[in-house]
């Protein structure tokens, strides 16, 4: 398909480059633009009208802006994985090899079957959803909602993963300067030139703002040269940063904002190593908000038909692209900025046929040199069209119709100061009648605001009170700012008498991009939604991508006269963050897959990967969860192997994941009795004790061990899951409660590699390992006995003879960087004894086998009592949460307590989380028994065992129950025991 | 008795090889080293004890201590301030030889001492780029003129709780993490700094 030329483009100016041509395709239909273009002005000088369809009634759409608040050009851009919905073609950097496809269209652009929306009209009003589709309720998932749902909404979002890179960065400076027109470059320059550290933020590829699109002078010469130049003085100074492409979405506490920088967006695919954007933390002494103001549509019959548009885009496309929006021109307008659009598209050849002023009078100077005719007083009640606007129907003050002939409608509507970053955090914006205009309220800590955002419309103003701002933020933090002499430049005219809309036959639209007409907000008054808040979400006024930036302030100018209130009574809706919409993915920046979280690797980790471990994440460890064996398909059989193997000779668990505390001081004795439910202050050194922590509210909160070291040193583990939180809750009791202890704390989590061999020849196997001045005998070495050791010829170490497994077994702690040495040696030295690695599965078999509660039966829920470990609360001392243990309702004889459970019929697999029944009971809370907690598969018993909480607890050992599990098993009898469901006595512990 | 002696490893080693990463083109625009070759104990005060460390400390050290968070260094032995009466202390080159028993002796009585050599990783980071590449996650403001020589903090870094440290004049930082996290704090220095290019270089070991 050949591409079509750019009938539209003037012969010169403009801030392009006509010597470089970039190819682009828009339906398919191949198009030529030229750098410093955006899609849109490569779609105004290609001569394409029509652009998309609307949201509700697929009404034929074109170009209405030529920035950052387009309700109408919304396009996909790019295709696959990287198809971009909603992308607005005003700020569509254009480059060589873009595709972008109109959306919301069926079967094409040109012909949409939906259009018929249009027809069903009347009832698609206001609050539609709402009221059509009530009855009969069940249809509604079924039927309306999906039908709704085809017929309204806006691009597609890419069914394939993004394959593009984001990231999250922060910067800080002493001023962050929001927008480049001629405030923001005042502003900067002001600021740098004193030697602040400024950041200016400019959501445009191109920095200028205003002054890009107009044919103004500063200092006489062009306004374009003046921005050169200022742009060359700033990038000069090396504490200033310029950040084209950046949006600043919103203001946060403290002097933060948050703003999305667009890094490859305007190349086909980012370069190697290159993020796609980029969202920034900027955190910013004092801010110069210069975000400018957008200009307002007119709310006429018609006005949103493609060829009618934004008085000021009109400009920026011809003064900036050398775009040529249409031939034969009419102006509607309220304000004297209408006609300086006027003025520039005669000064670019374009025919002027009108303008349209609702104005009685205007001041000569505005009409000076007058083009075309002007009709003061005047209203366009209705647009001609056929594939574009072929002529508008007036009124004139007389009330007279008639009919121009032209093909573009500029409408200006008067400008709204851009405050949403002034509000973002509760100051509202106030009603300033005689600019007609929202200015901003009560300003945001460290805040000022400077030029068209404030409401200065004019362009000495905005010089002025830009280079003030910038200097006085720059005085505020003690830089000495040069009084310089502001840019000289003119103010233009800029009176406005506001006309909110125009009554006549047809669909006069004040939301664009939600189909919001002024019949809608007329027929909300009447429904009784008087408030600006309500009104906005039952007609969705101000809503969807572009958050109203055309559409609010004449929603609320119609609701005012509609309700008969003042604008200022009215209010407006509140602006929240974002100001423009930002990608999930810029927000989660390096946050994704695999990164999503930080993952902690225990030190055997490389090598349990070279064994092939299946591994699992627990919190924020990934641990191997079982190492099977080649051949070996099933994980329950890999998991009892490992288990009956520890049981029978030798097995090892990487356990450093286990939190560590070092606890060092006179009172840690003292301190350690306060928080545990047991006595440590009478542990002798080199002894450990097992340790149950409680919460203040009596609940079991944690378990782990303490071991003595010194006689003022201890070491503490804690369970996995709870490292954290025991470190918090050890350094708040210490800080809060108990500052005069002479206790000092530290986590050694990660300093040490600590392992657990279990198993009857584990003895033997460490002989091997321990030096040999170490007597490890039974009676030298007992139970519970904690040392520091030397192995290997030296090596410092220390050795735990502590047993989770119900095993002889022992938990051996080295310096994490001989963790993966000494994962090797045990190996080495075990294979003799059948040194089995086993996984969390297996480790969790042997603590089911054994009785042991773990995460499971420490819920949150659970008292000691309950757990069957009252007998290690020590009535001898006080600690936390022995009062409120006490509680009567915690001694209940129906409370649930701690059991064994196993299948009646042995071949029967048990379910955790299958609620106990009493046998013949109707499955209904009102039985409800209990539940199970734990389950296993007991190689040593060769059936399922299980662990659970029950009414009555170990008073039920003996009884039948049913384990009910209506999603997976069904009904199972099982039977009430003892929990320790292996060697009861405890006699291989102790070997 | 085994026969072999342990080899250690160090916390990086495992998660990334030393070379280039990222843009391979020109000269790299951040590099960075693992230093393995130093001695690190955590010192908290005892109750009320901070002025007798800071005197311990300059008798035995002849260092100084800065109040706040602050590193001071001299032969070898640098003390950083990482929270009100605590301090991590390295040791590199010949004071590593029974540093955590030397610093023990000189801070008995006054200061817990805990040896954490093996549980941080480590990483010296450095470069054209460096400042570039450590925006993408440090949310502090690491000027040269506010983040001076010898400036330290203890703040988050892609969810991983990091102290970073510039250890001199030039614009040299640590990144100091907890050792387990190692490799996905690699993950997100290689990330961060792979537009600029990045070398990995030799670890250095103890």
């Amino acid at each position: 398909m050949a591409a079509i030329g750019q009938a539209l483009r003037l012969s010169s100016g403009g801030q392009i480059d006509r010597g470089r041509a970039l190819g682009f395709t828009f339906d398919g239909q191949p198009y030529q633009g030229f750098s410093g273009d955006t899609l849109a002005s490569a779609l105004v000088a290609s001569g394409v009208r029509l652009v998309g369809r609307s949201f509700k009634y697929h009404r034929p759409r074109g170009i209405l802006s030529a920035g950052g608040e387009e309700p109408n050009a919304l396009v996909e851009l790019r295709t696959g994985a990287r198809r971009e919905p909603n992308t607005r073609a005003t700020l569509a950097e254009l480059y060589d090899g873009l595709e972008a496809t109109s959306q919301n269209r069926w079967p094409s652009l040109g012909f949409d079957v939906l259009a018929l929306n249009g027809l069903l009209a009347p009832v698609l009003v206001a609050g539609f959803y709402y009221k059509t589709f009530m009855w009969p309720a069940g249809l509604w998932e079924r039927l309306y909602e999906p039908m709704i749902r085809r017929a309204a909404g806006l691009g597609r979002a890419a069914a394939a993963a993004d394959p593009d890179h984001y990231e999250k960065a922060f910067a800080f400076c002493d001023v962050l300067v929001i927008g480049s027109g001629p405030a923001g470059l005042a502003a900067a320059l002001a600021a740098g030139r004193a030697g602040a550290r400024v950041i200016l933020a400019e959501e445009d590829f191109a920095c200028g703002g205003r002054l890009l699109a107009e044919r103004q002078e500063i200092d006489g010469r062009p306004a374009a040269q003046w921005v050169a130049a200022a742009l060359a003085e700033l990038g000069a100074l090396p504490h200033v940063r310029l950040m084209p492409r950046t949006t600043v979405f919103g203001t946060f506490d403290h002097g933060t904002y948050g703003a999305l920088e667009r890094v490859a967006d305007h190349l086909p695919v980012p370069p190697p190593h290159t993020v796609r954007q980029r969202s920034w933390r900027i955190t910013a002494k004092r801010a110069v908000l210069a975000a400018g103001a957008l200009e307002r549509p007119l709310v006429f019959p018609g006005n949103d038909r493609p060829g009618v548009m934004l008085a000021g885009a009109v400009r920026s496309y011809l003064n900036r692209f050398a775009a040529v929006p249409g031939g034969d021109m009419v102006v509607f307008t309220c304000n004297d900025d209408g006609w300086r659009t006027a003025h520039d598209a005669t000064a670019a050849g374009l025919r002027v046929a009108a303008v349209i002023d609702a104005r009685p009078q205007v001041a000569a100077r505005v009409r000076q040199d007058s083009v075309g005719r002007a009709i003061l007083g005047g209203r366009v009640v209705g647009v001609q069209r056929g594939r574009g606007v072929h002529g508008v129907t007036i009124v004139d003050a007389d009330g007279r119709r008639a009919t121009i002939a032209c093909d573009l409608l500029a409408m200006a509507g008067g400008w709204s100061p851009v405050v949403n970053l002034t509000c973002h955090l509760g100051g509202r914006p106030v009603w300033d009648e005689a600019r007609a205009a929202f200015l901003p309220g009560p300003l945001p800590p460290g805040m000022r605001v400077a030029g068209a955002a404030a409401g200065d419309l004019t362009l000495a103003r905005c010089l002025a009170a830009g280079a003030a701002a910038g200097a006085a933020a720059a005085e505020e933090l003690g830089f000495k700012s040069a009084a310089a002499r502001a840019p000289r430049a003119d103010d233009e005219p800029a009176a406005i008498t506001p006309l909110w809309f125009v009554a006549g036959a047809g669909k006069a639209f004040v939301d664009f991009q939600n189909d919001v007409t002024v019949s809608d907000v007329r027929l909300a008054v009447r429904e009784g939604f008087r408030s600006v808040e309500h009104l906005k979400r039952y007609t969705t006024l101000g809503m969807a991508t572009d958050q109203g930036k055309t559409a609010n302030v004449n929603g609320l100018a119609i609701l005012a006269e509609a309700s008969g209130r003042g604008i200022a009574a009215v209010g407006t809706t509140m602006f929240r963050p974002p100001y423009s919409p930002v990608a999930i993915g810029a927000i989660a920046g390096h946050h994704r897959g695999k990164d999503f979280r930080p993952t902690r690797l225990p030190p055997s980790h490389a090598w349990a990967a070279e064994r092939g471990a299946v591994f699992v994440e627990t919190g924020p460890w990934l641990r191997a969860q079982w190492y099977p064996l080649p051949g070996e398909t099933d994980w329950l059989a890999s998991v009892s192997r490992e288990v009956r193997a520890t049981r029978a000779g030798a097995g090892v668990c990487d356990v450093s994941t286990l939190g560590k505390i070092d606890l060092q001081g006179r009172d840690c004795g003292a301190f350690l009795d306060r928080v545990y439910t047991g006595m440590f202050s009478t542990l002798a050194v080199g002894k450990a004790r097992y340790g149950l922590m409680l919460r203040e509210d009596g609940i079991v909160m944690d378990d782990g061990t303490a071991s003595r070291l010194a006689p003022d040193h201890y070491f503490m583990t804690t369970t996995t899951a709870n490292a954290g939180k025991v470190m918090q809750h050890l350094e708040f009791c210490h800080q809060v409660l108990w500052p005069a202890l002479d206790v000092q704390m530290v986590s050694v989590s990660d300093q040490w590699a600590q392992f657990s061999l279990a198993g009857p020849r584990t003895r033997d196997l460490l002989q091997k390992l321990v030096d040999r001045q170490h007597d490890l005998a039974n009676d030298a070495f007992p139970f519970m006995a904690a040392r520091e050791i030397t192995v290997l010829g030296g090596e410092f170490a220390r050795l735990f003879r502590i047993s989770f497994s119900g095993e002889l077994a022992y938990e051996i702690s080295i310096p994490a960087r001989h963790g993966d040495a000494l994962i090797r040696a045990i190996m080495a030295a075990g294979a003799e004894f059948g040194i089995t690695p086993y996984g969390t599965e297996a480790l969790g078999v042997m603590r089911v086998e054994k009785g042991h509660v773990a995460g499971n039966e420490l819920n949150g829920q659970t008292t000691a009592r309950d757990l069957g470990l009252g007998r290690m609360m020590s009535t001898r001392k006080d600690y936390i949460g022995r009062v409120a243990a006490a509680r009567p309702a915690f001694h209940e004889a129906d409370r649930w307590g701690f059991v064994g459970l196993r299948p009646v019929n042995p071949a029967q697999r048990l379910y955790a989380g299958a609620h106990f029944l009493p046998q013949g009971a109707p499955a209904t809370e009102a039985y409800d028994l209990g539940y199970m907690t734990s389950v296993a598969y007991s190689p040593m018993r060769g059936q399922w065992i299980g662990l659970g909480l029950i009414a009555r607890g170990p008073a039920r050992i003996g009884e039948r129950v049913i384990a009910h599990d209506p999603v997976r098993s069904g009904d199972i009898p099982v039977e009430v025991c003892h929990p320790v469901h292996f060697d009861p006595d405890g006699g291989r512990m102790h070997g | 008795m085994a026969e072999a002696r342990l080899v250690p490893r160090t916390p990086l080693e495992d998660m990334a090889r030393p070379g280039r990463y990222g843009l391979a083109d020109g000269p790299a625009g951040v590099l960075v080293q693992e230093r393995a070759d130093r001695v690190l104990a955590s010192v908290i005060a005892r109750h009320g004890q901070g002025g007798a460390v800071a005197e311990a400390v300059r008798s035995a050290f002849s260092l100084d201590l800065p109040p706040g968070p602050r590193r001071i260094a001299a032969r070898g032995v640098a003390f950083t301030g990482v929270g009100p009466d605590q301090w991590l202390v390295a040791a590199e080159g010949d004071a590593r030889r029974d540093f955590v028993a030397r610093l023990g002796a000189a801070l008995a009585g006054r200061a817990a001492v805990a040896d954490q050599s093996d549980g941080r990783v480590v990483l010296e980071v450095s470069g054209p780029r460096v400042l570039d590449a450590l925006a993408k996650g440090i949310p502090v403001d690491l000027h040269p003129a506010v983040f001076t020589a010898g400036a330290a903090a203890n703040t988050l870094v892609a969810y991983i709780g990091v102290q970073i440290t510039r250890i001199g004049d030039a614009l040299v930082y640590e990144l100091m993490a907890s050792r387990s996290l190692a490799g996905s704090l690699w993950s997100w220095l290689a990330t961060s700094a792979a537009e600029h290019g990045l070398e990995l270089r030799q670890p250095r070991r103890g």
